[in-house]
This record gives structure tokens, C-alpha cells and sequence, in this order.
């Protein structure tokens, strides 16, 4: 073994074992430490044995998003938290999870990675914990109807991938084609597909949270030719769409979503309109082969499961005073426990989207093109709303 | 009996250490010796002084105690490491862990002391680890600047 840093007392394998416990804040201030430390610290293996190292635990983070009218300048209209352990009690709001410009909607995280969308309808990569972003090429112009978007990493190659499916204008249906965009060559592709995309489908991820999983995204597709439901997913090596049967009793229910079950996808189907309120949960074992996870009552009328934490503990939305309010429901000790994380007296109705999140090291810059800093000009620029002018605030 | 479930473990310095084989062997180098040479009663460990392997005994006396529980192996490791804040004795004793290839000895130092480096300076770890800083100023400026703000809030020395 070769130890560059002279005189240093610990070989370099011992040194890389304790690195790998620390926080991203203090890796990246002891990049100046010495010249081998800086190596070690920027290596892709050690910030991949970093990302997936088990003192990196998975903590929540909760993003809020309220629904302000359009017209009302400079309201600051989404929100994190993140919480501190896996009791839920005590939360905090990290200044690196703070966006300059407004956002529309976020994906993922994956590998501590999110992708944003922008008011202005353009994709960013975004690392919170390096408080780095670079902003994406934008698809062409056809993809301003964007319906669907999925955020993955390729297993294979290991760059992100995100896939746009376009929707018809005005009606929430497909249109054959969708576009793929790779990280390491900055650019999209454009394919079509008739078979899985098209106009008598319907498709809804888990409106909250990512369903990426093991190279795979996610969503449940309704058919309103044949009045059920399959999954589609979206193969983010060979970037092509296939369907997955549901479990047959659940088919013909348009409404449920998806999310994850311990590295699985599950999937919760319930009927908005049904008197019962009951809830299938699934989770399939391998692709189209499913598991009654379990079938309970739902024990509000506006609640939506999103996802499960620590157990079958799950993660639900329910409406109090047409406010958002995040829950955790114990189907089998029948308590609803109400997730208290925003800070602020909110008035208008809010989006809470619940995610698994673990900060990384993980670069986004590619060859040649750098990341910024999130408080960056380049970026505030890149983000920036664009206002009509009647509603200039400048 | 007795015999053949113990073994002596020979430190750096030459003293001797009675131990277990049920507790000695859960250091796989040890036990790769035991399976290699099972006429030997005595293992010299040439590079564990016999302050550290005094150590590495006990903690290894109350795993083998603590068998499958975790709960229990939770309590004896706070109790190991309480008053453990000595860097040279925690580097002595990291080095010891890794090769004696304890993996749950291991962990605990390695944590134990990431838990000391968050939130210290560079100049703090250099010194504590004895390394020698091999940029030059420009050099040094020029990372420092990547990431700034990862140097604010840092502990004064």
C-alpha cells in the first residue's frame, strides 16, 4: 500500500473505513486535509460505498407544496423538512435544502439526487447536501406537455436517466412518444411507442414519491378502452416501456397508487367512492408476481396512502380544514398519528410528499459541464419564473 | 479439557494473554491461525502491543458473553468505549481490530472516532493524524473555495 501523506500514522484502507462515517459537510471540508484525503474523498468508489454505507441511514424528508394563486408574486410556496430520526419527533430545515427559484415539481431522490422542474418548465439535477446544481438541456418543444416524468439510474452504466412521456393537450391521456434524456452525454433521445403510450391510457405515478427501483420506474396505467389497470415501467437501461399485470382482484379499480415496501413496489388500491373505504395493499415479489401485503380500513375518509416507514407503519395525506396534513396510520394497532413538520401557519391547501432521502457525495457535473452552487447567479438565472408582465414584481 | 479451549495470545512486547478459543476466534485472523496450526497452544501477535490486546480481550470476552443479543452487545460497547477518547489509543486499537479482522471492533473505533472528527477543522485532523499538508497555499485556497461554506460553523481548536 502506498501512503502519500507522509508521516500519517493510519494506512489508507483504515482511513477510507473512517471516512465513510462522516457527513458529506465534513468530507468536503477535509478534501483540503492533504492531497491524498482529497483523492480518496472525490474517488466515484468511495462516494458509491458512501451513498450505500449502513452509518448513512435513511432519514425523512418531507416537501411541502402549497398551491398559491399564480398570481400573487414572490410567495415562497414550497417548504422541507427533514427529520432527525426514525422516531419522527424532532425535525429540522437544513439551509442547503432552501431552492432559489420556484419549482413545479420534484423527482426522486435517487442516490441523494433530485431532479426539479421549474416553474419556467426547465430540468435541473439538484445534490442538497453538496448544494451543487446543473441545469438540463431542454427536450424539444413538443415536450412542453410533459405528462409523465420518470427519475432513475441506469444499473448499468450508472448515469441518471430521466424519461418524459408527453400527454395530450388538455385531456390527461398519452401520446406514443417520450424522450429520454442520459446524464454523462447531456442530451435526449426521442422515441415512439403505440404500444404501451397511447390515448385510451391514463397514467398516475405515486403521486408523491419516487418508485424507482433497481433500474426500473414505476407507474399504474388505467384504461379507459378496457377498464383496467396495468403497471407500466420503464426499463432505464434499455429505455423501453413494458406492461406488469395486477393482482386480478384489484384490476378493475381506477384509483390506488404506488410506492415502495422495503425494496419492493407496493401498491394500494382502494376506491375513492366506495362506502367501505377499504384498502388492498400489494407488493410485488418479482415482476407480475404479487403478495397481499395486507387489506385494512381506512381510517379517514380523505386519506391517501403514500408509502410505508419502519414496518407497515403508512404514510398518508388526509384534507383537516382543506389543509394537507401528513399522517402515519398502524393498521394493526388502529392509531393515526398526525406528522407535525410545517412551521408556519399555511392557509392554502398544500401538497405533502413524503421521501426516503440519504445525503451523497455525488457529483452531477459531466465532462465539461460544471454544477453550480444552488445561491449561484448562473443558477438563480437558470431557475428564474418567468413572470407575464402584469405580474412583474420587479 | 480446559486446555484445549483456551489458547495464549503472545503481544509485541511479549506478554502473555489466556483467552477463550470461542472468544479468540472471532477474530477471523486468529482463527485462520487456529485452523492452520491446531498442535500450537501460543499465537505471537507481532504487531498488537499488550496494552491494546489487553484491549481487544476484553471486548471480545463480552461479545462472546453477549452471544446473538443485540441489545446486550449495544450496552457492552458503550461500557468498552466509555472514557475511550484518546486518539493514539483509538488509532492503536483501529489497527489492532483490522488485523485481527474483528469486524464489530472495527466499526465501533472507526465510528467512535468519525464522531470526534465532525465538526473539527482540517488543521485539527491533520495534527491528531499526524499528516502533513502537501498543497501548497494556492492549492489549498483553491479546494478550500469548492465548498466554503463547508468551513463555516467549524469548532475552534
Amino acid at each position: 500500500m502506498t501512503t502519500i501523506c507522509t508521516r500519517s500514522s493510519l494506512p489508507e484502507d483504515l482511513v477510507i473505513e473512517i471516512l465513510l462515517r462522516l457527513p458529506v459537510k465534513s468530507l468536503l471540508r477535509f478534501r483540503i486535509v492533504c492531497k491524498q484525503w482529497h483523492v480518496i474523498i472525490k474517488s466515484p468508489s468511495f462516494i458509491r460505498k458512501h451513498v450505500y454505507h449502513w452509518s448513512n441511514y435513511t432519514r425523512l424528508l418531507v416537501y411541502y407544496h402549497a398551491n398559491m394563486p399564480r398570481k400573487i408574486p414572490k410567495v415562497e410556496f414550497y417548504d422541507f423538512t427533514l427529520f432527525q430520526d426514525e422516531t419522527l419527533e424532532t425535525y429540522e430545515e437544513p439551509p442547503n435544502l432552501k431552492l432559489p427559484g420556484l419549482i413545479e415539481a420534484l423527482h426522486g431522490p435517487c442516490n441523494g439526487i433530485f431532479c426539479v422542474l421549474s416553474t419556467s418548465f426547465k430540468l435541473a439535477l439538484w445534490n442538497p447536501a453538496t448544494r451543487r446544481m446543473r441545469g438540463l438541456p431542454s427536450p424539444s418543444k413538443e415536450f412542453i406537455v410533459i405528462d409523465e416524468i420518470g427519475f432513475g439510474i441506469d444499473p448499468i452504466t450508472d448515469e441518471f436517466k430521466i424519461v418524459l412521456i408527453i400527454g395530450h393537450n388538455c385531456v390527461c391521456r398519452l401520446e406514443p412518444f417520450y424522450a429520454v434524456y442520459t446524464s454523462s452525454n447531456d442530451s435526449w433521445k426521442y422515441y415512439k411507442d403505440e404500444v404501451h403510450l397511447n390515448d385510451h391510457s391514463i397514467v398516475s405515478r405515486s403521486e408523491y414519491g419516487t418508485t424507482f427501483l433497481n433500474g426500473f420506474y414505476y407507474w399504474k396505467k388505467y384504461s379507459i378502452k378496457t377498464f383496467s389497470s396495468v403497471i407500466l415501467t420503464f426499463d432505464m437501461h434499455n429505455e423501453v416501456f413494458r406492461d406488469i399485470e395486477m393482482p386480478e382482484v384489484v384490476r378493475s379499480i381506477p384509483d390506488g397508487n404506488l410506492g415502495t415496501y422495503n425494496d419492493s413496489l407496493a401498491l394500494f388500491s382502494y376506491d375513492i367512492n366506495a362506502f367501505d373505504r377499504r384498502i388492498d395493499i400489494w407488493v410485488m415479489k418479482e415482476k407480475g408476481c404479487w403478495m397481499n401485503l395486507l387489506t385494512c380500513v381506512l381510517p379517514l375518509k380523505s386519506f391517501v396512502p403514500l408509502g410505508f416507514w419502519k414496518g407497515k407503519q403508512i404514510f398518508a395525506t388526509t384534507l383537516v380544514n382543506s389543509i394537507m396534513k401528513l399522517m402515519m396510520y398502524d393498521p394493526d394497532l388502529h392509531n393515526i398519528r398526525n406528522i407535525r413538520a410545517e412551521k408556519r401557519e399555511i392557509v392554502s391547501t398544500l401538497k405533502v410528499w413524503p421521501v426516503y432521502y440519504k445525503e451523497s457525495l455525488v457529483s452531477i457535473e459531466t465532462d465539461g459541464i460544471p454544477d453550480y452552487d444552488i445561491q449561484s447567479e448562473v443558477i438563480r438565472k437558470f431557475l428564474v419564473r418567468r413572470w407575464g408582465p402584469e405580474f412583474d414584481p420587479e | 479439557m480446559a486446555e484445549e479451549n483456551t489458547i495464549t495470545l503472545k503481544s509485541s512486547d511479549g506478554k502473555e494473554f489466556l483467552i477463550s478459543k470461542k472468544a479468540a476466534t472471532l477474530s477471523e485472523t486468529i482463527k485462520a491461525m487456529v485452523e492452520e496450526d491446531n498442535s500450537s497452544s501460543v499465537f505471537p501477535l507481532t504487531v498488537v502491543d499488550s496494552k491494546t490486546l489487553a484491549d481487544v480481550i476484553t471486548f471480545l470476552n463480552k461479545h462472546v458473553d453477549c452471544g446473538d443479543d443485540d441489545d446486550k452487545k449495544k450496552s457492552c460497547d458503550e461500557e468498552f468505549m466509555a472514557g475511550k477518547d484518546d486518539m493514539k489509543d483509538l488509532f492503536d486499537l483501529v489497527v489492532a481490530a483490522n488485523y485481527l479482522d474483528v469486524k464489530d471492533l472495527l466499526d465501533l473505533i472507526c465510528g467512535k472516532i468519525a464522531d470526534m472528527m465532525q465538526g473539527k477543522s482540517p488543521e485539527w485532523v491533520r495534527k491528531t493524524f499526524n499528516i502533513q499538508n502537501d498543497f501548497s497555499p494556492e492549492e489549498e485556497a483553491k479546494v478550500r473555495e469548492e465548498y466554503a461554506w463547508a468551513h463555516e460553523g467549524v469548532e475552534e481548536d
